[in-house]
């Protein structure tokens, strides 16, 4: 099914400007731009996103588009050429909250992206356009993806506690697998799409006057895998100037699929409006790769990343900038996949972040 | 059962903490290291794209948990 994005991010488009209309949404306004890079020697990956919101009696209205860019040094281990891989994908989302009274909230939302999902497809795209990209029956990818959602969500008048659900379908067109099909002779796209159904729970409560905690349950049901299901617990403390977060995570999906992580971050508010943080975060995974035979699945993960950063913030308007040094070690692939050695070898990446928001 | 049982004493913590706190004593509460379900990048700490390489840890974007390419 091909998905039609492009009324989505129409939508966008013209919900940004809107919602900056004062007489549209009288109420409470937002805008909020994000620039985020994620980058190593021969990869790198930015986001930026731009996202405004705007509330009109018990009705607050949020939309964002963004655009991701992926450069890539494409080297093929055995055969190929080399090349330097440059892709775009724009993404948008819009949503619709509902009020009713300061308990209930409901609310629903629309996304959608056109072009690839994240880094890893681009490169193995290109591996699979090299090795049968002359074939007349060879196609080009073109992903992309749409979603809808809905949640609901109850906060204890207190403001002490608060649950929330949601509940969400993706449906994405991504840039295939392609192999020799035997009886033909000639080369064979996989499955070119992808279907995902989750469900998710948040819990939030307030221990006392300066510790809260949050546990989050979800599940994701996507065509062809089996159920995946993750878990995760974070507790926030402040004390006089300093806060600290503690979170700890985990998830699984049948057959072989376990990944886990860990993370600290230590905030110093060391002036009215000025913020600064450190944070630490590991992470583990056994591996998306399968025992035997052809793949292009990852191979098990050992990642670490240091970060900090600035905030400043009147309370109306915020700006922040941060750093991250994250060094990613994969283990080595069989014998049957080196073809991806290059796509996994381990790798330290530098992410770096700015943001500026305003209320008004 | 085996999913819950690693934060099992999390969770029991949790349980039993269930009492409500008054609004007056929130304040701390309001900053950003205590919003969990914060986003952009002025109210939070980890550059989002990560989840790109630690695809156990959620993704930015539609696909569910990894690879678009590498199923």
């Amino acid at each position: 099914m091909k998905t039609p994005p492009f009324p989505i991010l129409c939508l966008c488009g013209l919900a940004l400007p809107a919602i900056a209309a004062e007489p549209w949404f009288p109420g409470p306004k937002e805008i909020d731009l994000s620039f985020e890079s994620l980058g190593s020697g021969d990869i790198d990956v930015r986001n930026f996103t731009a996202l405004a919101s705007g509330t009109r009696d018990e009705w607050t209205t949020e939309a964002s588009l963004g655009v991701t860019t992926y450069r890539e040094n494409y080297e093929p281990v055995l055969f190929g050429e080399n090349r330097t891989l440059a892709e775009e994908t724009i993404l948008a989302d819009v949503s619709l909250t509902r009020r009713w009274g300061r308990e209930w909230a409901g609310t629903i939302g629309l996304g959608a992206y056109e072009g690839f999902a994240e880094y890893r497809s681009v490169w193995i795209a290109e591996y699979h356009r090299q090795l049968f990209g002359s074939f007349p029956s060879y196609q080009a990818p073109d992903p992309g993806g749409l979603s809808v959602r809905a949640s609901s969500s109850w906060a204890d008048p207190s403001g002490s506690r608060a649950l929330s659900l949601e509940w969400f379908y993706a449906h994405d067109r991504i840039a295939p697998g392609w192999s020799f099909d035997g009886a033909s002779g000639k080369p064979r796209a996989d499955n070119d799409s992808l279907d995902t159904l989750g469900v998710s729970l948040s819990g939030e409560q307030a221990i006392n006057g300066w510790l809260n905690t949050r546990l989050h349950l979800d599940a994701r049901d996507t065509t062809g895998r089996d159920l995946r299901l993750g878990i995760e617990n974070a507790w926030a403390a402040t004390r006089g100037d300093f806060s600290l977060r503690l979170a700890a995570g985990y998830s699984r999906e049948d057959p072989s699929f376990d990944s886990s992580h860990a993370s600290a971050i230590l905030e110093w508010r060391f002036m009215p409006q000025w913020s600064a943080h450190i944070g630490y975060r590991a992470y583990r995974d056994t591996g998306e790769i399968q025992s035997s035979g052809f793949n292009a699945l990852a191979p098990p993960l050992h990642s670490d990343e240091i970060f900090g950063g600035i905030l400043w913030n009147t309370g109306s308007t915020a700006a922040s900038i941060g750093i991250g040094f994250l060094t990613a070690d994969h283990d080595p692939l069989s014998e049957d996949n080196e073809f991806f050695g290059k796509l996994y070898q381990d790798r330290d990446w530098l992410t770096l972040r700015l943001g500026f928001s305003r209320r008004f | 059962v085996n999913l819950l049982s690693p934060l099992a004493p999390l969770l029991v913590l949790l349980a039993a903490s269930c009492q409500p706190v008054g609004i007056a004593d929130q304040a701390l509460l309001s900053a950003p290291i205590h919003d969990f379900g914060a986003r952009g990048v002025t109210r939070t700490y980890e550059c989002g794209l990560g989840g790109q390489i630690e695809t156990g840890r959620g993704s930015s974007t539609n696909v569910s948990g990894g690879c678009s390419a590498c199923h």
